[in-house]
């Protein structure tokens, strides 16, 4: 759902910058619940306010919401129609397509030299072992902040 | 008092589940079905294929599903506002220490340690759908072709989400 979001927001209507969207979608690893209503809320709060950030929220959970509320009255059973588990089979390969050339080009902005290369190896290898991904985020945040203070010493 | 239940309910979950999506199965399995005893053991297998099969956050379609089985349409809209509650008012907190300090030189560097560990993320989410998704031929070819259509064109990413859809009920 979030390439999606990133997709619409940052290249199609170009209400907010990649990078402001990236940093919004880091820093609400930090927060519990469903991440695309974190980040929705964040970024509309960012865009237009407090009106921005209830209108965006109302509209990334209304779909969900409707959706399910329409197959549970009509008694769930017509998602289990050949043609409607066909479908979905195919269209879970297509996001993966999607989140992975979202990965590619914010990657290819992101990481800039070694450091970032080395940094985002290790939160990969640690997160794929089990370290939960908000522990990762906050270990990335501290080698930064770590980074920063020997550059403004002017070591670097 | 059944709503309220709901809604309390869905407030701890949506409190207590960190890195969201699948990440929040097991508790809301602990909290429907042991805790509540409001779905047994197969319906929420079948709430889960539902909430895979549709758009939209799961916590917040499997908080509409049971909601509806507790108490009708009333009971959804009270189990979905108590799941995102949390949400909101951490996100809310979060968001204005944030904005006053976003320029601030640690704010920085924070934020440029941070940005590689996400692009990690992202890989990572890409790597545990393609595992549960991709698993014969015509599968990957669908995943090969709509990665170069994504890359390739500017073709609307919905579109191209109903095009494998529409491919998928018709050939596979």
């Amino acid at each position: 759902m979030v390439p999606l979001m990133r997709r619409e927001l940052v290249e199609r209507y170009k209400l907010i910058k990649d990078d402001e969207f990236l940093d919004i979608f880091a820093l609400v690893q930090g927060a519990p619940g469903p991440i695309a209503v974190n980040v929705s809320l964040y970024t509309g709060l960012r865009i237009a306010g407090l009106k921005g950030a209830m209108v965006s929220v109302l509209g990334t959970v209304l779909p969900s919401f409707l959706t399910i509320l329409a197959i549970v009255a009509c008694g769930a059973r017509y998602l289990e129609l050949p043609a409607v588990v066909s479908a979905f089979r195919a269209i879970r390969p297509a996001v993966v397509a999607l989140i992975l050339s979202a990965g590619i080009s914010v990657a290819r902005r992101v990481i800039k030299d070694i450091r970032g290369l080395i940094l985002a190896l290790t939160a990969f290898l640690a997160v794929a072992l089990g370290v939960h991904p908000a522990l990762a985020v906050a270990g990335g945040a501290l080698v930064g902040v770590i980074l920063e203070r020997r550059g403004s010493r002017g070591t670097a | 008092m059944e709503l309220l239940e709901l809604a309390a309910t869905f407030f701890r979950i949506g409190l207590f589940s960190f890195g969201g999506g699948y990440a929040m199965i097991p508790l809301i399995e602990v909290e429907t079905v042991l805790r509540h005893q409001w779905l047994e053991r197969v319906q929420f297998v079948d709430i889960i294929a539902i909430a895979e099969m549709t758009p939209g956050p799961i916590a917040v379609n499997s908080a509409t599903f049971v909601g509806y089985k507790v108490a009708g349409a009333a009971g959804s809209a009270a189990a979905t506002l108590g799941v995102i509650l949390p949400s909101i008012m951490i996100v809310l907190l979060l968001a204005t220490l944030f904005e006053k300090k976003r320029h601030d030189a640690h704010v920085a560097g924070v934020l440029r340690g941070i940005r590689p560990v996400v692009v990690s993320l992202i890989f990572l989410a890409a790597l545990s759908v393609f595992r549960k998704s991709v698993t014969d031929l015509p599968t990957a070819t669908v995943g090969v072709l709509a990665f170069v259509v994504i890359t390739k064109t500017r073709i609307n990413p919905i579109l191209i989400l109903v095009g494998a859809g529409v491919l998928g009920a018709l050939f596979f």
